[in-house]
């Protein structure tokens, strides 16, 4: 503890340097706890007990092919299921483009139903949405962005299938990710597109949580032979396979991180390097006193971990703040989920830090400490 | 009593294949207490006999007994600790670290004794008043003269009441009036506190503090009384 201060001195003997290396280990620690984040948000969409009981049925080839909705009834009859709602991607804008958000044209009949964490405001507006034709969900955080009221008519036009929806709010919905999404009728969706009876997923409650891999392989045997054979999924699979469509997400992640952290490894080396080779007198005075070389070389890595560690704590500190005071779910229009720094990441990051001082500093801290005190003298005077 | 017993020592330095003899074959007793002064022409081996005595350089040949101890026989971690107790040591320039007060400076060797902080003040304000800057204290390094600087680093090499004092041209870069404070000073330790000092130097009016003065050249020891 008595060499804290001389540790703390040194490492901000050169203020401008410490603080820019500070600052490239804290940003480069922010985007790994962000690029974590992410990760995370993607691969666990947060499972409420009730999504643990659907699964979701999508055309095998890709998301986009759609399905006869006829398929609806079919998948209701196998053996274990609950209830089916056809669930169709919109892909519309209100107003102006940029403000991209979910909308998703259900069976209003049963959706309340199967998305049982989804909770409306009231009966009432639950009644007006089974009801009404045109009838439409918003969740809450929607509302609250474009200041919509029960009641307000909102016309989206999909840019998917070139039509407008011209939708009437029955009420709000709240939780299970519904909060920045908007649902309105799969039936005025049909009339819309002529009834062309077609829909790009079916999500599908099973009675049991046990029976979903059952029930997967029967609907996907089902439809094997149909000019429309199908791939059955659990819901949490299903969204990640929907990140999927930019590429293995994990992997690109995963490299991203590595060469940022390789990159802030040869920042550091670089700036202890150059902060060690300064001080070979002061390291030969120090042996000079009775300081071993071994005591030397603890108090040169001790003081990397301080810079490293302020680094690394202050960027995922920072990461972790941002996240939690922006909302990341309104943001992403409903796509990332518990998007919030763990604690576990900001120990993560703070790991690496450790990593990072060890890695940049022990080789040139050991090489320094050994020189002799004779050498270094001499050297000093040059 | 004799402090340091020195004996057929030498010591040559390897430069790819030319060797350099900066030390060869000296012998020489230290009596305890005593003042010895070592001079000669640059290069003839003052430094390395010095650096010999303190253990911070280890001899190509013979034997260095230090109060019974051969230093010759210890590991680098023995010599470390040995050092911290036994030796005081003064170099020319550039003696104290720059991101510490005068105090933590002179307080760095006993950082690793097992004394406790109070004590270790008590022991910093005494080596600091000894030579006559304890109202410095707080200052750092570059907020003091070459000659404060000189006296505060005597000030750590006695903190920890060590057997033997040694300054390797401690007046060197010093005017001539901080040189006289720095000289006092030593000879007050020598005097009044008994020290036993080993101090390097060109100058002769600085050997005259001393009670015995060797000289050396070429590497070679000169006897009592003989200069180059
Ligand atoms: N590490 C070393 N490598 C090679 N030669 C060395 C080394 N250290 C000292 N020498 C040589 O040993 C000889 C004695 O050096 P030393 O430093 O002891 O001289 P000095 O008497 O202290 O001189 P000065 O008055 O200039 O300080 C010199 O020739 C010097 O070049
Ligand atoms: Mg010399």
């Amino acid at each position: 503890m008595k060499f804290l201060r001389i540790i703390f001195r040194n490492a901000f003997r050169n203020k401008r340097r410490t603080i820019l290396t500070i600052l490239s280990i804290g940003m480069s620690l922010f985007l790994i706890s962000t690029l974590r984040t992410l990760l995370t948000s993607l691969e666990s969409p947060p499972l409420t007990p009730e999504s643990a009981k659907r699964v979701v049925t999508r055309h095998q080839t890709s998301l986009g092919a759609m399905m006869p909705v006829s398929y609806r009834e079919k998948i209701k009859s196998v053996p274990g299921v609950d209830d089916v709602t056809a669930t169709q991607w919109f892909g519309g804008v209100y107003k102006d483009p940029s403000f991209f958000f979910a909308q998703f044209a259900v069976d209003a009949d049963r959706f309340l139903e199967i998305y049982a964490e989804a909770r409306v405001q009231s009966p009432d507006q639950a009644g007006c949405f089974k009801r009404e034709r045109t009838g439409a969900l918003a969740g809450v955080k929607l509302a609250k962005r474009f200041d919509w009221k029960v009641g307000d008519t909102v016309t989206i036009d999909s840019q998917i299938f070139s039509v407008k929806a011209e939708t009437r709010i029955c009420g709000l919905v709240d939780g299970g990710g519904s909060e920045a999404t908007y649902y309105f009728h799969y039936d005025y969706f049909n009339e819309l597109l002529n009834n062309a009876g077609v829909a790009g997923t079916f999500t599908v409650k099973a009675k049991s949580p046990d029976d979903l891999t059952a029930i997967s392989t029967a609907i996907d045997d089902m439809f094997r032979n149909s000019t429309a054979p199908t791939k059955t999924e659990t819901e949490s699979a299903f969204i990640l396979g929907f990140a999927s469509m930019w590429g293995d997400v994990r992997t690109l992640i995963v490299s991203i991180s590595t060469i940022v952290l390789f990159t802030v490894v040869l920042v550091a080396a670089n700036t202890m390097a150059m902060s060690i080779r300064e001080r070979t007198g002061e390291i030969a005075i120090l042996k000079t006193l009775g300081f071993s070389p071994g005591s030397v070389l603890s108090m040169m890595v001790a003081e990397s971990v301080v810079i490293a560690a302020s680094g690394g704590l202050g960027g995922a500190l920072a990461a972790k703040f941002i996240f939690g005071s922006v909302d990341m779910q309104m943001l992403s229009g409903g796509f990332l989920q518990g998007f919030f720094v763990q604690w576990s990441t900001v120990l993560m990051s703070l790991g690496i830090a450790l990593i990072v001082a060890l890695t940049s500093t022990t080789f040139p801290a050991w090489s320094a400490s050994r020189i002799p005190i004779a050498e270094a003298v001499r050297r000093r005077g040059e | 009593m004799v402090a340091v017993e020195i004996r057929n020592v030498s010591k040559i330095f390897k430069k790819e294949a030319q060797e350099v003899v900066a030390l060869q074959d000296a012998s020489l007793d230290i009596e305890a207490g005593g003042f010895l002064c070592l001079m000669g022409p640059s290069g003839s081996g003052k430094s390395t006999l010095l650096n010999l005595i303190a253990g911070i350089d280890r001899p190509s040949g013979g034997r260095i007994v230090i109060n019974g101890d051969n230093i010759a026989g210890m590991s680098e971690s023995q010599l470390a600790t040995w050092r911290n107790h036994t030796i005081g040591f003064i170099f020319q320039t550039f003696n104290l670290i720059p991101v510490l007060t005068a105090f933590e400076n002179v307080e760095l060797p006993l950082l690793l004794t097992k004394l406790t902080r109070t004590e270790r003040k008590e022991h910093v304000d005494t080596a600091l008043a000894l030579v006559g800057l304890k109202d410095r204290m707080r200052h750092y390094p570059r907020q003091l003269s070459g000659g404060q600087e000189q006296r505060v680093a005597i000030a750590r090499a006695i903190v920890t009441d060590p057997l033997l004092l040694l300054a390797d041209e401690p007046t060197g870069d010093l005017d001539a009036h901080s040189a006289d404070e720095v000289l006092a000073i030593l000879e007050k330790l020598n005097k009044e506190f008994s020290k036993t000092v080993v101090m390097v130097t060109h100058d002769p009016r600085a050997a005259r503090h001393a009670t015995v003065t060797r000289h050396l050249d070429k590497g070679v020891l000169l006897p009592e009384g003989v200069s180059a």
